[in-house]
């Protein structure tokens, strides 16, 4: 490279992200933007991007009014998010709790019938999710669970697994061996070395990996509206109240689809400096 | 565990060797009949290339994209932290707010996408209404959502990688371009395959995006796989159609896996 060319290529890289930031925070800012206004506005044409009312009955409706219809005298909104969390955290916990062993155990045992199964639980996520639904139906039937929360939990645990396995078999095949074998030389069990020499090493990766399940499991809708009536319902089921056979009530999509983004972003700003770091101390291996 | 992983799939393939429906309330044996059917249907050639166009069109352009983005947002420099965190928000929202969002902003008269067309004197269209344009409008909006996957996975094996060889190459000589393809990309391999086979998984499982943004439409010219096994099950009710699709979606990852482990020598 000449050079003459610095400044040039430092202007062109500048200009890629600026174009690739504006791609990419546009839409958000728009969705954010259109959840101000009245049914009116938005729909006008040329769309406005300023000079409109701005109201902020789409977040109090969402709020305060049952759906879907506002004579329903019971606020929806709370419930739901309660049950969101409740699912996407249980999902994620479970998840870590059953992949975490299973990943170690692949990281250090080697073996042809270990690799088998490794390959084999990521194949599961090859499957398409749809024609999980009517098996889990009648699974979730059969065990009493259906419109029950756990039964998101045990669903959400599933789905997660192949990349929890993955990621976290990464993390230990990363970690040298040799340090458990020294906490196990003096007087460490398995377990315990496991507990108090791994674990606290691999925080940063499971920091990581907890985030990435935690979006997926958060936005998850599939599984949510086919094995939950009332009781059960998660956030991302209330946007399909928002499309009937009127239209869609794009306003309120807006503000649902800004709401649902807050929880994510609070727990992406807690565990953020770990989520590079974390995947890099993966190595991603693969 | 095992169970509610294993029964699924043993369900499903006893399924798709019978004739049942969420209507009938008997189950009866055809053996292959579902498979037989599968394959003359005129449908299934097409829907299969357009999976594969899909599939082939959006993690091509996610994967380079991204490896661009990584490559410069691992440097060090001002801003560097905003600008990463930018390029990760769009994985952060729910598939069906961005597949309605989208469906908004190509919308005919009031979208954004042809008021800024407009803007600059070309012409818009309706992008989502139009045999031509349908498809690629899904594509670009699956594109805005996954980059940001393929782009932290690659930065993150980017980050990871020893400083040493890069440094040895630069004394030795090599210009950029010999160091990237000599040095970084073989490196950079095990993050590569991830990124690859998790978009790749993905995308032939596409389905929100169809569902909310064309429904299939117009004509059938963005059906999917994955969507034509929501028909087969949910529209006609035939749950047998529907696993067997489900059991040829399987195989055919299963090839398309075997080909690119093969290609990239997994392991």
């Amino acid at each position: 490279m000449p050079k003459t060319a610095p400044y040039l290529e430092r202007f062109c890289v500048y200009l890629f992200l600026v174009v690739v930031s504006i791609a990419s925070l546009g839409p958000i800012c728009w969705l954010a933007l259109n959840s101000l206004k009245g049914p009116i506005d938005i729909l006008n044409s040329p769309p406005l991007f300023y000079g409109f009312k701005v109201v902020p009955e789409n977040y109090l409706r969402l709020f305060f009014e049952g759906y879907p219809h506002p004579s329903a005298s019971v606020p929806i909104f709370t419930p739901y998010l309660l049950n969101s969390l409740a699912a996407a955290l249980g999902g994620v916990f479970l998840g870590l709790l059953i992949g975490f062993p299973a990943a170690y155990a692949l990281a250090r045992r080697k073996s042809r019938i270990n690799k088998n199964i490794g390959i084999w639980i990521l194949s599961t996520r090859a499957f398409p999710p749809i024609a999980f639904v009517v098996p889990y139906f009648l699974m979730m039937r059969f065990l009493g669970l259906l419109d029950n929360v756990f039964a998101l939990v045990l669903i959400y645990a599933l789905m997660n697994l192949p990349f929890v396995v993955w990621m976290m078999k990464g993390f230990v095949e990363e970690l040298p061996s040799d340090l458990e074998e020294c906490a196990m030389v003096d007087g460490c069990s398995r377990t315990s070395s496991l507990v108090r020499v791994v674990l606290p090493l691999i925080t940063p990766g499971i920091a990581a990996t907890a985030i990435f399940c935690f979006i997926l499991n958060w936005n998850e809708l599939l599984f949510a509206l086919s094995i939950t009536s009332r009781a059960a319902r998660t956030f991302p089921v209330m946007t399909t109240f928002m499309v009937s056979g009127w239209g869609i009530a794009w306003e309120q999509m807006c503000a649902i689809g800004v709401l649902g983004l807050v929880p994510i972003l609070i727990f992406a700003a807690i565990v953020q400096k770990y989520i590079i770091r974390g995947l890099a101390l993966a190595g991603v291996k693969g | 565990m095992v169970f509610f992983s294993v029964y699924p799939l043993v369900y499903s393939l006893y399924l798709s060797f019978t004739h049942s429906s969420l209507s009938l309330p008997t189950t009866e044996f055809v053996g292959l009949k579902n498979y037989a059917d599968l394959v003359v249907d005129p449908s299934f050639g097409p829907v299969l290339a357009q999976t594969l166009e899909f599939v082939g069109a959006a993690v091509g352009l996610e994967f380079c994209i991204g490896l661009l983005l990584a490559l410069v947002l691992n440097q060090e420099f001002r801003g560097v932290r905003a600008f990463r965190f930018i390029c990760m928000l769009p994985m952060m929202m729910m598939p069906v707010v961005v597949a309605l969002m989208w469906r908004f902003m190509y919308h005919g008269d009031i979208g954004l996408v042809n008021f800024l067309l407009n803007l600059v004197e070309l012409p818009g269209t309706v992008w989502l209404g139009n045999q031509t344009t349908a498809m690629m409008a899904i594509i670009l909006t699956d594109v805005w959502q996954w980059t940001a996957f393929c782009f932290l996975v690659l930065l993150a094996g980017l980050q990871s990688l020893p400083m040493e060889p890069f440094e040895a190459a630069r004394v030795d000589g090599a210009s950029r371009w010999a160091i990237f393809t000599r040095v970084t990309l073989p490196m950079l391999k095990p993050a590569i395959v991830v990124a690859l086979l998790f978009r790749i998984m993905d995308a032939f499982k596409v389905f929100d995006f169809i569902f909310v943004m064309t429904g299939g439409g117009p004509g059938q010219s963005t059906y999917t796989m994955s969507f034509l096994i929501f028909r087969w099950a949910f529209y006609f009710g035939d749950t047998g159609m529907a696993s067997a699709l489900s059991y040829v979606l399987l195989i055919i990852v299963s090839v398309v896996f075997m080909l690119f482990a093969r290609l990239t020598r997994l392991e």
